[in-house]
């Protein structure tokens, strides 16, 4: 049995995936089994490790359907804007929620995903009705990085009011990190990432003659609005879910779908599904075990182990694109 | 004859550095050739020095680099080299509350003009009275507001600011009309050389005489607690009572952000005080005077273990703590109640006397912590358990 070029990538993908699990599974010191055994192991070590698989996982799909959504390669969670909005939904409830007497608990695990599941369906509204009006491709990038821009500014003015205490809970989050998520936490975002597995496994095909134009959509007696509505629904809430617990996580979106259309050389969503995932679980956990392992004594946020990887890949793609 | 210019040039260069290596670590000479210069017992960032006819205080940025950040004089001298001269001192503005809390020590609160931020005054003396009303805030909500302080005119202004744009439009402000003295006791590594700023505040505003009384008291008290506490019957005896072990308690410090937690490094101020107190700060690093940011699985790694656990920030409560990072009750401190805050001296407005009065009186920290440490928490100043 001989395999094709795109399966023995995928193999590679797939190896290095379990690879990096083992790595970020193992103790920095001691006896593994003992390690394996032990309550930091169960109640940090795993949750930090699913919690960086299945979120690479969601923002890469997050990213494809974004990607789908506008017909734009450059898409993705951050540059789109969907995670400042849902950056700020964050902010208020941080700032607010003492102010408003709400349980910290209770806020942690359900006001601060709706509020950011709010701002992230905000800004893919406002991006999608603009849409329609400025067809040009970097428009869309330009809108979101003005919608940045103006959440920033909304975040940085709520700053001004809060109490230090807050400020600092705000900074740390906005570092990304897995290792805050705790078991009962990866309920709602394995349910947010299968909620967008389902609809983009479901919608497959449909999503591939989307990606001609609105007229190949109503022509094969599909809906395009209908389709429109899922994308948002399962890009919003995958990347707005992964932000709430994770922080910021940047790049992931934008690079899985790249790297898996250059294994699988197609756009076609039944052959990106799966590489999508392996490649935004690959990108989260090598970020994750940079993050931990580096130093000694420290951890590095995420977020940025993620931006210094993640910028050079843009460019080179923006310059390949461009060449 | 090449090389000999060459080895000439070399002993030069070497000449040269280990002169600008030696400016680098003491204070460099400067000033009239008869200045006395008044030893401190622990601070490190000020030095006061006298003549006949004048005083001098000479400030400096961080420990490590000792660079002078300014020079002062005053007395009856019209001019000194390199010296700013302070004419008046009857008009104050202090930008932190530790400076606002040491001037009030030293009775010196009718004289503060101006501060950065009313809600971080804690002092009884200004807290507690009307003077507080009579003071203008100049950064209430964020930077300093350039003209509030320009219309405020004041004759002196004290303190430090962390953002380099805000210190340049402050010394602009300032340039020909008054002197600013960037203080960064919180620099000092040592408590007691933050509680030795006072004597400097003192001779700078005619109160030499009580400032080094009332650091005097200070130091003693807090050296007579850390003498106690490093003689043996006090260190933890073993369960059976009978054998003297010499295992201290450890004591974990500060709370996880987001994930995010700041282990004090092993000679920074808290740790200092911890060690000082009978204990054995729980860090990742022995060396440095900062802090880790670490992820929660690291220290939680570390702390799990940890007999004590003190300055909880804002959480007053086991359960607030629990609320914030469930994973935190089974830390051993949590499951044997032993958690403090420094928030007994919290005032409504959330200004907190630990912040102003426990930098000038590390004596009092230094008790609290000592008698958590014996677990005779009845009488403490700043701390309390969080129940």
């Amino acid at each position: 049995m001989q395999l094709s070029r795109q399966q023995l990538f995928s193999f590679w993908v797939c190896l290095g995936l379990i690879g990096l699990i083992l790595i970020d599974l193992w103790p920095s010191q001691g006896n593994a089994i003992a390690f394996w055994q032990s309550e930091i192991f169960l109640e940090l070590r795993l949750p930090r490790v699913l919690s960086a698989l299945i979120g690479g996982i969601a923002l890469g799909w997050s990213g494809l359907m974004m990607q789908t959504l506008f017909r734009n390669p450059l898409a993705g969670p951050f540059l789109i804007g969907i995670t400042p909005g849902a950056t700020f939904g964050v902010a208020l409830t941080t700032y607010l929620g003492s102010s408003l007497g709400l349980n910290e608990t209770l806020s942690h695990i359900a006001i601060q995903p709706l509020a950011a599941l709010g701002g992230a369906f905000l800004v893919l509204s406002i991006q999608l009705a603009l849409h329609k009006k400025l067809s040009q491709m970097h428009s869309l990038l330009l809108v979101g990085l003005v919608l940045g821009y103006f959440f920033g500014a909304a975040v940085d003015i709520i700053t001004q009011t809060a109490q230090a205490q807050q400020v600092k809970q705000f900074v740390m989050w906005g570092m990304g990190s897995f290792d805050r998520v705790m078991l009962q936490e990866l309920i709602p975002i394995s349910g947010a990432t299968l909620l967008g597995g389902l609809i983009l496994t479901y919608h497959r095909h449909a999503f591939n003659t989307y990606l001609l134009g609105d007229i190949h959509v109503e022509s094969a007696g599909k809906s395009a609005k209908s389709l429109r509505n899922w994308l948002i629904i399962g890009s919003a809430t995958m990347a707005a879910i992964v932000t709430a617990f994770c922080g910021p996580i940047s790049f992931v979106g934008l690079i899985a779908p790249h790297i898996s259309r250059k294994i699988q050389g197609t756009e076609a969503h039944q052959k990106n599904i799966f590489t999508t995932a392996m490649a935004g679980g690959l990108l989260t956990l090598a970020a994750d075990i940079i993050a931990n392992n580096t130093l000694e004594n420290s951890t590095l946020p995420v977020n940025a182990i993620l931006s210094i990887i993640g910028a050079p890949l843009v460019i080179w793609m923006l310059a390949r694109k461009s060449g | 004859m090449t090389s000999l210019r060459a080895s000439l040039v070399f002993t030069t260069i070497l000449i040269a550095i280990s002169m600008l290596n030696g400016c680098q670590n003491a204070p460099k000479k400067s000033g009239p050739n008869d200045i006395v210069w008044i030893k401190n017992t622990h601070a490190q960032l000020f030095r006061i020095g006298l003549t006949k006819t004048d005083s001098f205080l000479e400030v400096y940025d961080a420990p490590k680099s000792m660079l002078s950040i300014g020079k002062f004089y005053w007395g009856s001298s019209t001019k000194i080299e390199g010296y700013q001269k302070i004419e008046n001192r009857d008009k104050i503005v202090s930008l932190s509350a530790i400076h606002t809390g040491m001037l009030a020590e030293l009775g010196l609160a009718k004289s503060i003009v101006g501060v950065e931020s009313k809600q971080y005054i804690a002092h009884p003396a200004i807290y507690s009275s009307s003077l507080l009303n009579s003071m203008q805030e100049l950064a209430p909500d964020g930077p300093i507001i350039p003209e509030k302080l320009a219309n405020l005119k004041p004759q002196i202004l004290i303190g430090y600011v962390f953002n380099i744009q805000e210190k340049n439009t402050i010394e602009r402000i300032a340039k020909n009309h008054f002197p600013v003295i960037w203080a960064n006791n919180h620099l000092e590594p040592h408590p007691l050389g933050r509680a030795e700023w006072i004597v400097a505040m003192g001779w700078l505003l005619g109160k030499s005489k009580e400032s080094a009384n009332l650091f005097q008291g200070i130091s003693k008290e807090y050296l007579t607690i850390a003498k106690q506490a490093s003689e043996p019957e006090h260190e933890k005896k073993s369960t059976t009572g009978s054998n003297i072990s010499k295992i201290r308690p450890t004591v974990m410090m500060n709370i996880p952000y987001n994930g995010q937690w700041f282990v004090p490094q092993g000679q920074s101020y808290m740790s200092r005080f911890i060690l000082d107190a009978g204990g054995m700060p729980i860090t990742l690093q022995p060396e440095g005077s900062g802090s880790n940011m670490v992820g929660l699985e690291k220290a939680l790694q570390a702390m799990k273990l940890a007999d004590i656990w003190i300055n909880t920030d804002n959480c007053n409560t086991r359960k607030c703590l629990t609320e914030m990072e469930p994973r935190v009750m089974n830390i051993k401190a949590m499951q044997g109640n032993r958690v403090f805050n420094f928030n007994k001296k919290l005032n409504s407005n959330g200004s907190n006397s630990y912040w102003d009065l426990g930098c000038v009186f590390p004596n009092l920290v230094l008790r609290d912590l000592y008698n958590i440490i014996q677990n005779d928490t009845q009488s403490m100043y700043f701390y309390q358990r969080c129940n």
